[in-house]
């Protein structure tokens, strides 16, 4: 993979990761104290990240560091064992929402690392 | 069966009066149910997914998912119902779970387990008895208002209270319940704004027994005669018998209060039919952005 590549990929969490937290550039600018449009770069695949911006940013979001920097995986396993839920009518949720709860769950993993 | 309902109902009683002390809640007032359970170290996420209420993750950083597209009582109902899932450390495997709702479609004892713990975390006993007898209102004739304003400060649903009342609490009986069906929001926000309003009513009277009252922009807000507020968060609209009705205009945490006694409250207000995580949803944008 390219660091291009890479750098568009890390681009797409953070800007995934900070809509599924439900915050704005501005607001998430103002916790990690930079200016709104250096989030907008860094969603924009412009502007690299340090290691210590990407941990904030991991901790702010609620996700995985390293779901965050492109490792680990997309969706969870709908299969895998050591996945547990409690869930009424788990039948009636529609494939495209089933995937997208998948995903979310995935971004909360550490790389790599299955449930 | 109606003997296992009402073991599992009393296991959920007796388990919500834990949960309460074991936080540091009383067991009248009501609760804000996203703090309880940030203080049980249960995250909650709203999500933007249809097809379903809410789901408990099991996990080692244990997780509810909610749908920001239902109703913002119902959210609340769900987010207990859930904690409930958590606090019974349940949790299947896909696989299991869609074997097990098969099994037992007609009824399922953990289901039923944690939706009565929910009626009881958020609307327990002493704190529904208290809320009649602080207002002066008799149970035995309660009006679809007074059921409606007190459902507003446990933050539940107008129906949900009186099914709660109805079956777990006993305090209305079936044809005080049926009657008090036959009344839906709609109509009672009709009788207390004097007009049609799709648009959800929070009604916080001056024996509101909590300092938050929690809304989305949008929401309605029927506050005491001489409310006032400290920024536009929330803005006034009119003047009401029964008190000032304001708007939330804006997500944000604004302090309200009375001049003339001792009520305040602070109102926080959260982004219509919000995604993300609970902790955020009433932050404000920054300024000058």
């Amino acid at each position: 993979m390219s660091q291009t590549d890479k750098k568009a990929i890390i681009a797409n969490r953070v800007r995934e990761a900070r809509k599924m937290a439900g915050l704005s550039q501005a607001q998430v600018a103002k916790m990690l104290d930079i200016h709104r449009p250096s989030v907008s770069e860094i969603e924009a695949g412009n502007r690299s990240i340090s290691a210590q911006e990407m941990a904030k940013l991991a901790e702010i979001f609620d996700v995985s560091a390293s779901w965050l920097m492109g490792e680990g995986i997309e969706k969870v396993d709908v299969h895998d064992n050591k996945l547990q839920l409690a869930a009424r009518e788990l039948q009636k949720l529609k494939p495209e929402d089933l995937d997208r709860l998948l995903t979310i769950l995935a971004s909360m993993r550490s790389g790599g690392e299955k449930l | 069966m109606k003997r296992e309902t009402q073991t599992l109902a009393q296991e959920a009683m007796y388990k919500s009066i834990e949960v309460r002390r074991q936080t540091g809640f009383d067991l009248k007032s009501p609760i804000c149910i996203y703090g309880l359970c940030d203080q049980l170290n249960v995250k909650v996420r709203f999500v933007d997914i249809n097809s379903m209420e809410g789901m408990y993750y099991k996990e080692e950083k244990p997780l509810i998912l909610l749908s920001a597209l239902r109703p913002f009582p119902r959210r609340t109902f769900t987010c207990a119902h859930e904690l409930g899932h958590h606090i019974f450390r349940h949790g299947l495997k896909v696989d299991e779970l869609i074997e097990d709702s098969e099994k037992s479609k007609a009824f399922n004892p953990d289901e039923f387990l944690v939706n009565s713990l929910a009626g009881f975390l958020l609307m327990p006993t002493l704190g529904v008895r208290k809320a009649f007898v602080d207002r002066g209102w008799n149970v035995a004739c309660a009006t679809p208002i007074q059921i409606f304003t007190i459902a507003c400060n446990f933050g539940v649903g107008y129906e949900t209270l009186i099914n709660h009342m109805t079956y777990a609490i006993k305090m209305l009986d079936r044809i005080q319940a049926s009657s008090l069906f036959k009344v839906k929001p709609k109509i009672i926000r009709q009788q207390i704004l004097g007009y049609s309003s799709s648009e959800p009513l929070i009604i916080a009277d001056e024996h509101w027994s909590i300092p938050t009252i929690d809304a989305e922009v949008g929401s309605q807000l029927l506050l005491p005669k001489t409310a006032e507020t400290a920024n536009q968060n929330i803005t006034f609209q009119v003047e009401h018998p029964n008190g000032r009705l304001f708007r939330a205009n804006r997500p944000g945490i604004v302090r309200v209060y009375c001049p003339d006694t001792n009520w305040a409250v602070f109102v926080r207000v959260s982004r219509h039919q919000f995604v993300g995580l609970s902790q955020y949803r009433h932050l404000e944008e920054p300024e000058n952005e």
